[in-house]
Parts: structure tokens; C-alpha cells; sequence
């Protein structure tokens, strides 16, 4: 157990990078991610974002919005150097919509579920451990998706320029 | 949109058999507070359905390949304002029977303690129950509750009476189970990146 605890700690800095890259990405091309496999899951950043910098949760921003894409303050802080610590997503994953909160250990705090389509009590306990399933699962073929990019170095360098030029773009107002 | 619900994955260290599990629900289950001994905390396994009871049958806990159960954890609590007033009582019906004026710190320790497991004898615990769901092949399991407490208990009580380890399901894990020793290596020897713009 504690060799997984030593990792997590050595790995933290690339949860911060997975939150801001799924944060970023969640603005452009309608932020759908298109895995290996062929699957598709959209991603939207919506209503809260917190930002850390290198001295961690005493420098930390937290933005609540219902237009997260049109946030000077998220903006500013990713400029300054703050990367999304915790994030509420929504994720679209076969058609139906989930609402994740989400941290930088990838620990899912807690899932605001679709409608349960069973009626008895127990199948639906199971309908919502399955479906909780499915969520992990997209959290996971993401993160091993953001590596396999993070590891390329041409395929990451292109993310590193999608990301300078959406920080650089003027926000949008309504 | 609705039913928010909050939980801890953890993936499970062994695939136990059907019969293992049941047994080690059954010896794992919620037993009476030993308030003698001065505890006021028990916890322990109990029914999925209902979990005032501890009347386990295969055909409750077995369900579409999942195993249905509830970590229970109660606790007998005297509220300050309550024990205090009680300490006092007795302390002045020490007094008067006795005809002294003061009484010494150790004995209204003592009284305190005295008076406190009586009170715990007539209280009603605060019972607790949290779902838990475990697909035994997958090797998944959830807690659906993410106090630290709860799941340190939890974790400790799995791992006697079932003899299973649990790793809250998270970045290590998916680096983990996901990626080969060289992709593993790999990973380990990146360097974070800047974002920012250098304002």
C-alpha cells in the first residue's frame, strides 16, 4: 500500500496536468475526445474549477461560474501558472450524461448519475454500480490516452500549442 | 439529473471464493458494544437490505456475480451537557452523605467514569450503515462513503475477516494496472510541464 501512496505523491504533478489538458480541451472541438478504441466522450468543464500553484493549496483559486469558458479569473490563473487541481466535469459516455467531480489523484468525489432505467431496488443498485463503472473506466482510457500523448514528444508539443493559443485567445462575451 | 452519490473504489487483492466470503461475513459481523470494558464503539458486517440485521443467507449476499452487504459502525455517545449534569448530581449526593466539602480530582475522575458507563448502559447507539457493492471477479469494490475514518475502519475490518487488501482506486492504481514496466519507467521519468504564459 505504501508503494501505491509513493507513487501517487510522485505522480501528482501529472494529475494536475491531466485536469488542465481535460480543461482546456473541454472548450475546443466541443470537447469531445476521441480514444484509441474508437470510443468517443465528451468532456465539458462546468460551474466550479480549483487552481493550484507550486505552494499548493495556500495559493489556490477557485472559480464558480456557470460559463466556465468565459472565466477571466480561470484563465488568469492557468496564465500565471496554476493547473486545476479539482474540477466538476460533465462527461457524455454512450449517450447519457454524467456530472463528476474530480480530483488531481483522479479520485472520483462524487457522480451525479443519468436517470436509472431499472425499477427494483436492487437491480437498480446494481444499474448504479455499473454505471459508476463506466465513468471509471472513462477517467482511466482518458488518463492512459493523455500519457500515451504526454510521452510523445511531437503529439505532445501540438497539445502545448492548442493550449498556449486558447489561453492567449480573447474571452468570448455574451 | 439527479442521484449524486459519493463512494470509494477500491481494487480488491485476491478473488476469495463465494463460500470464503460468506464465512468471513458471517465471523466479520457487528457485535454488541462491550461497555464494560469501557468501549463505545462496534462495527461490523450486517445486511445489505436491512442493516439491523445480521442474518446472513447466501441468497441475500449473492446477487448477479456482486456481493450485497452493509459496513455498520455503531456508537454509544453521552453528550457533554448531559454527563455533566449527571456528574454533578452525584457528586452532591457524595457529599451530603458523606458531610465533607471537597472532593479530590482522582475521585470525581473516577465518578465522571462511573457515571458515564451508566449512562452509555441506557443510551441508544448511533447507528451508521454504509452500502457496500464488490464484484468478485472484476475484483472492484465500493464503499459508498468517503469519511477517512470510516474507511480506515472498513479496510482494517475487510482485511481480518476476509483477508482481502484494498487500493482506493486512483492515479496509482490506473498507472499501475494500465501500463507495461517500460511505460511504467517512462512515466516515472517525466518532468512536469508549464502552462503559463510567464506573467
Amino acid at each position: 500500500m505504501s508503494d501505491l501512496l509513493d507513487l501517487l505523491k510522485r505522480l501528482e504533478f501529472l494529475g494536475e496536468e491531466f485536469l488542465t489538458y481535460l480543461y482546456v480541451h473541454s472548450f475546443l472541438d466541443d470537447g469531445g475526445f476521441s480514444l484509441g478504441d474508437g470510443r468517443k466522450i465528451g468532456v465539458v468543464a462546468e460551474k466550479m474549477v480549483a487552481l493550484e500553484g507550486a505552494q499548493g493549496k495556500s495559493d489556490s483559486t477557485v472559480v464558480r461560474s456557470d460559463e466556465l469558458s468565459e472565466s477571466e479569473e480561470a484563465r488568469i490563473a492557468l496564465k500565471m501558472g496554476k493547473k486545476v487541481s479539482v474540477g466538476q466535469f460533465l462527461f457524455a459516455i454512450e449517450g447519457q450524461d454524467y456530472r463528476i467531480v474530480l480530483d488531481k489523484n483522479l479520485c472520483i468525489r462524487s457522480v451525479a448519475l443519468p436517470a436509472l432505467e431499472a425499477f427494483d431496488p436492487l437491480e437498480q443498485e446494481v444499474e448504479v454500480f455499473e454505471k459508476i463503472g463506466l465513468v471509471e473506466d472513462a477517467v482511466q482510457s482518458l488518463f492512459l490516452d493523455f500519457l500515451e500523448k504526454r510521452m510523445d514528444q511531437s503529439r505532445w508539443s501540438k497539445e502545448m500549442d492548442e493550449i498556449t493559443a486558447w489561453l492567449c485567445s480573447p474571452v468570448e462575451e455574451k | 439529473m439527479g442521484n449524486r452519490v459519493t463512494f470509494v473504489t477500491y481494487r480488491v487483492s485476491e478473488i476469495p471464493s463465494e463460500d470464503e466470503i460468506f464465512e468471513g461475513i458471517v465471523r466479520g459481523k457487528i457485535g454488541k458494544v462491550d461497555l464494560a470494558l469501557g468501549k463505545d464503539k462496534t462495527c461490523g458486517f450486517a445486511s445489505f437490505q436491512n442493516p439491523l440485521s445480521t442474518d446472513f443467507s447466501k441468497e441475500d449476499l449473492f446477487f448477479q456475480g456482486l456481493v450485497f452487504v452493509s459496513f455498520r459502525i455503531d456508537r454509544y455517545v453521552v453528550p457533554t451537557c448531559t454527563l455533566r449534569l449527571y456528574v454533578k448530581e452525584r457528586i452532591e449526593s457524595i457529599l451530603k452523605e458523606s458531610g465533607r466539602q471537597r472532593i479530590r480530582k482522582e475521585e470525581k475522575e473516577e465518578i465522571a467514569d462511573n457515571v458515564r458507563k451508566s449512562l452509555l448502559s441506557k443510551a441508544l447507539p448511533a447507528i451508521n450503515a454504509y452500502k457496500v457493492i464488490w464484484d468478485i471477479e472484476k475484483r472492484v469494490l465500493r464503499l459508498f462513503c468517503t469519511s477517512r475514518a470510516v474507511r480506515d475502519d472498513f479496510e482494517a475490518w475487510t482485511h481480518e475477516f476476509l483477508g482481502i487488501t484494498l487500493s482506493p482506486f486512483n492515479m496509482a492504481t490506473i498507472v499501475k494496472d494500465g501500463l507495461g514496466q517500460n511505460m511504467m519507467q517512462k512515466v516515472l521519468h517525466l518532468l512536469p510541464v508549464n502552462f503559463g504564459l510567464g506573467q
